[in-house]
């Protein structure tokens, strides 16, 4: 589903992330993890088509970011870490904005709306401004936002932030079900319990470059996934 | 501490130290501020440069002052008065500074100074020429240069006060006008400034009235209007008791609002507005087309901002303060049609005006800016970049161009014109919107400004409005100074159709760049 192919992003002098590949399978979540400036949020927006990278390739269900990012996008969805959203439209009305842009049909996008807006308990607040909402609600106008085309990969920076924890429970249930419907999950957190859980595959990162992937079995072993992490954070 | 404060907010206003900024950069900001400051001043001393033989002739130089102070107090409230409702009841950073160990008072004070010290660069730009032009003629006494110095350092003070005490009714209204709030806030502008045109534009007849019954005037405004009269006389004969009066009506309001403010100070912080909660029942659902949902969009984003419409839409406004008042006059206007060689004039005189009025509009100049943080929902979603820009461009047009015809159509039928006529008055306009909208989007593409705090600064304080302005007065003026200097003897309409076809030629130049380079910027940002 997505294959990330010696992924280079500078800025400027700093190489924010180094020769970076990775592939993702049909119906595989993939936890992403590292510390704070690792280059996280740089890879994921990079893969999403929001940033130009300098080296390397990104395929989306065939289609390379680059070549035919128009096509790789329709396959994607991309949920930022903080949800700065349309402050001047309704929830209702960005979550249309959303689905007319990717030309859901009247039908299908009554129905989304409804089932993911009520399962996120924020069905009746979605006539109200998104400048009205707490962090939280905005993270679940994302999400909704997210599911809204059948996306085959979404790509989540940090979704569980702000989520109250009936909310995450229901993401982590929504995740698991879209994965094994055949679609993909990249995503990165610093909760390293519910990446252990969830996850089918982890990747690690530090200072742009990849320290370990692979299943999460290979990669924790006996030990917990927080003292892989930190083992690995301390060398140098 | 206090100092600190202001100097906070000072580059917080100002946006200094974001970014090191080069010394070329630096001299062209400074060069464009003092082009905008220096024809203001000049315009304002040119004013007063008549101004000053009239009354002193008249032995009312007092008037003269008086006229002169009301004119800074006038412009220093109507520019000051969005920032003290910003400053006061906006400021994003009250819960920060609330949880510091500061004194409320002196958050508050770092506030007032700081918009103070902004008041002064405005009252500035009417006082200085005003008291320059007084002296190049007539010389003032000592006590009246320093009843002026402390006329000029205490009068905001009376324009902070009105503008707090409006801005307070304001917050509390507008929160029960619910949706309509921005459209009502923009109707009262559209006609308050309507009215202030009509003032200015009598305000020379007045004038003459004043110097012709000068004496029965005089007393009219000591009887009605007390404090303008001792006011005047406190500059122009360097009278204490004019001053200390003025003393007082420009410092009582002002320590009445800081003790109001003081005492609720946390709960003008904290206060929320009251929105009503709406519950969704469902349904709605009618499918746009890509094109159509960027456009709605737009619009939705352009018009949620009054700030943003005043800055970025004056034309808008103009138009339709021209569209009333051609309704109201278009038979007084109709006169020059009995005037035959005036015939040729028409149709290119119409045309300057609806492309004067179209040149006040500059808001694609501001369309990517404003995007904002929220700038990667659109480069996520599978949208080329040449669509998202041609819908900031659609949007301009979309709300330009409409209210240039029927303003065209206005004038078409009070002034006569043939249908070729006509047709010419409708299409070159267009050209013109055209050339400022493609204009201001790549200059914004160019020079775009994503870290805003508030979306204003994006209109007001940005590269690309300031050059799209510039650019585009300065040839709503410059074709006809051109007109009149160099090509006199030319006939009119073929100069207009000249000039039209270059427009369409740099139409189609930036139609070409915005295609070409357009795409490939935009991914950079």
């Amino acid at each position: 589903m997505l294959e990330i192919k010696h992924l280079t992003k500078k800025f400027g002098d700093h190489t924010a992330v180094d020769d970076l590949s990775l592939t993702i399978e049909d119906g595989q979540i993939y936890a992403f993890i590292g510390h704070n400036g690792a280059g996280k949020t740089t890879t994921l927006k990079s893969v999403a088509g929001i940033l130009p990278f300098d080296e390397g390739e990104v395929i989306i269900n065939g289609h390379n970011i680059k070549s035919a990012a128009m096509e790789a996008k329709k396959d994607m969805a991309y949920i930022p870490d903080n949800p700065d959203l349309y402050d001047y439209l309704k929830g209702i009305d960005y979550l249309k904005f959303i689905a007319d842009v990717y030309g859901v049909d009247n039908d299908e996008r009554k129905e989304k709306i409804e089932k993911y807006s009520k399962l996120l308990e924020i069905y009746d607040d979605l006539a109200s401004p998104i400048n009205s909402y707490s962090h939280g609600m905005k993270q679940k106008i994302a999400l909704i936002s997210a599911f809204i085309h059948d996306p085959k990969l979404i790509l989540m920076d940090e979704p569980f932030v702000g989520l109250d924890p009936k909310a995450s429970h229901t993401l982590k249930t929504l995740m698991r079900e879209f994965c094994d419907k055949g679609g993909a999950i990249f995503f990165s957190t610093h909760v390293l319990e519910v990446a252990q859980k969830l996850c089918d595959q982890v990747a690690i990162i530090k200072q742009g470059k990849l320290l370990k992937a692979g299943t999460m079995e290979d990669i924790t072993g006996d030990a917990s996934l927080e003292e892989v992490f930190l083992e690995l954070e301390g060398d140098k | 501490m206090l100092t600190q404060l202001i100097k906070i907010r000072l580059k917080g206003l100002f946006g200094i130290g974001r970014k090191k900024i080069k010394t070329s950069k630096l001299i062209l900001y400074a060069l464009l501020i003092l082009i905008c400051l220096g024809s203001c001043m000049f315009l304002f001393g040119s004013y007063f440069y008549s101004l000053a033989p009239l009354l002193h002739g008249a032995g009312m130089d007092w008037g003269y002052f008086a006229l002169l102070c009301l004119s800074s107090l006038v412009i220093t409230f109507v520019f000051g008065v969005f920032l003290v409702y910003q400053e006061l009841y906006h400021a994003k950073d009250n819960e920060l500074l609330m949880a510091l160990p500061l004194k409320q008072s002196t958050i508050l004070l770092s506030r007032i100074s700081s918009i103070l010290l902004i008041s002064y660069l405005y009252e500035l730009i009417v006082f200085l020429p005003g008291i320059i032009s007084y002296l190049l003629f007539y010389p003032l006494t000592l006590l009246g240069i320093f009843n002026a110095l402390i006329i000029f350092l205490t009068m905001p003070l009376l324009a902070i006060a009105i503008s707090a005490l409006i801005a307070y009714v304001a917050a509390n209204v507008v929160t029960f006008l619910g949706r309509f709030k921005n459209l009502v806030i923009v109707i009262v502008f559209t006609l308050a400034f309507g009215a202030y045109l009509f003032v200015v534009a009598q305000l020379e007849s007045f004038i003459t009235e004043f110097v012709k019954n000068g004496v029965g005037i005089v007393e009219a405004i000591q009887r009605a209007f007390p404090p303008l009269y001792y006011l005047g006389l406190a500059i122009s004969e360097g009278n204490m008791l004019g001053l200390l009066i003025s003393l007082a009506i420009f410092i009582l309001p002002f320590m009445l609002m800081v003790y109001i403010l003081s005492t609720n100070f946390i709960k003008l912080c904290t206060s929320k507005p009251k929105n009503k909660k709406a519950i969704y029942k469902g349904g709605g659902f009618k499918r746009k087309s890509t094109m159509q949902a960027l456009i709605v969009r737009e619009l939705r984003h352009y018009f949620n901002n009054v700030m943003v419409i005043l800055n970025g839409a004056m034309g808008l406004l103009f138009g339709i303060i021209l569209l009333v008042a051609l309704a109201i006059y278009a038979r007084d206007v109709a006169i020059l049609t009995a005037i035959p060689p005036l015939r040729p004039y028409f149709m290119p005189a119409c045309a300057i005006v609806v492309v004067f009025i179209s040149s006040m509009n500059i808001m694609s100049s501001a369309m990517i800016s404003l995007e904002g943080k929220t700038l990667y929902i659109l480069k996520s979603l599978p949208l080329s970049p040449l669509t998202i820009l041609y819908s900031k461009f659609w949007t301009h047009f979309l709300l330009c161009v409409p209210l240039g015809i029927i303003l065209s159509l206005a004038l078409g039928l009070i002034f006569a014109l043939s249908p070729l006529e006509l047709l010419a008055l409708i299409i070159i306009p267009i050209i013109f919107t055209v050339f400022i909208d493609l204009l201001g989007l790549i200059a914004n593409l160019w020079k775009p400004k994503f870290d805003w705090v508030n979306e204003t600064t994006c209109v007001k304080q940005s590269i690309p409005s300031v050059i799209t302005v510039l650019v585009s007065m300065i040839i709503s003026f410059g074709i006809v100074i051109i007109y009149f200097m160099f090509f006199i003897n030319i006939d009119i309409n073929l100069f207009t159709a000249i000039v039209s076809l270059i427009f369409l030629i740099l139409d189609i130049l930036l139609i070409i760049l915005l295609n070409s380079w357009g795409p490939k910027r935009f991914a950079e940002l």
